[in-house]
């Protein structure tokens, strides 16, 4: 159950991630860790995101990612914006299928506990829908914005 | 099935695949299970060999390959990619570990329901042929030297 919260949280962290920067201090064994796994990253930027969780920005082979490590310095999450011909065959079709008459704001790929999932953000007349989509195709819905009228 | 789908991915990796164009003799269940599957596909041809027909497409703006058995049914779809076009875990395992390595092939695979990707990699006396276990580690599937 609590691998569910953090996974939840670590789902809202990344939806909302670049909104806050409150430069946070992270300790040495955090930074070690990141520069070990990700040792051509290039211009991190680091800040908490609660419940003990660093939220660190860089930019590794061109592409921006976003990187999160728990307290004990190991990386629980990872995740980076792809296009659409970066996302496996399943994935792409259940997007087909369940945004048809959408746009298609951003896709995030996201690592989290060894497990690759997809997040969607896309809009129609309605609203905007936020879902995570499993590289079985499996869907589901996180978040739904109700366009404001008027 | 497994044997089929097994039988497929070596035959796509090692290049010895023969497919015969031959519109006029290919399965119509399979035919029907293609439009039904794909309704918004472009650019279909069809090829058959052995047990298999095998369809070429285009669907999202990408190059796909359905391969169905004589009952119609959906065996397989494949595509090929790029390594910039892998998962980020996979991506980053083949940079790491197979730093040494050069890609000569890669293709995704469904099959069941699942999604595999499948790498050849050479160095100058080896080549290598793994799978993906999951979307974040390699298996070594076939290995020869040169």
């Amino acid at each position: 159950m609590k691998k569910f919260f953090i996974s939840a949280a670590l789902t809202i962290a990344v939806i909302t991630s670049g909104f806050a920067s409150d430069g946070a201090k992270v300790n040495k064994k955090v930074q070690s860790a990141f520069q070990k796994e990700f040792a051509t990253a290039f211009n991190p930027t680091w800040e908490s995101v609660g419940d003990g969780l660093f939220h660190v920005s860089f930019t590794q082979n061109s592409e921006v990612m976003d990187a999160y490590y728990n307290e004990d310095a190991q990386l629980v999450s990872l995740a980076r914006f792809v296009s659409r011909e970066q996302l496996p065959i399943l994935v792409n079709r259940t997007i087909a299928e369940r945004f048809k008459s959408a746009e298609l704001l951003e896709i995030r790929e996201l690592v989290n506990d060894n497990e690759t999932s997809y997040l969607v953000s896309a809009k129609n007349d309605k609203g905007t829908t936020i879902a995570r989509i499993y590289t079985t195709g499996g869907y589901q819905v996180v978040k739904k914005i109700k366009n404001v009228k008027g | 099935m497994k044997k089929t789908i097994f039988t497929l991915a070596l035959s796509l990796i090692l290049g010895t695949a023969s497919f015969a164009n031959n519109d006029e003799s290919i399965n119509q269940k399979a035919v029907q299970s293609f439009k039904k599957e794909f309704a918004q596909a472009k650019e279909v041809s069809w090829q058959k060999a052995g047990d298999l027909v095998k369809a070429t497409f285009t669907l999202n703006e990408r190059v796909l390959f359905a391969y169905y058995n004589e009952a119609g049914d959906l065996m397989a779809i494949t595509r090929n990619i790029t390594t910039d076009l892998l998962p980020i875990a996979l991506q980053t395992s083949l940079r790491k570990d197979y730093a040494g390595y050069w890609v000569s092939d890669l293709f995704e695979m469904v099959t069941g329901g699942q999604t595999n990707y499948y790498v050849t990699l050479e160095n100058a006396d080896h080549k290598i042929v793994m799978k993906s276990e999951d979307f974040g580690n390699w298996a070594s599937y076939r290995k020869e030297r040169k």
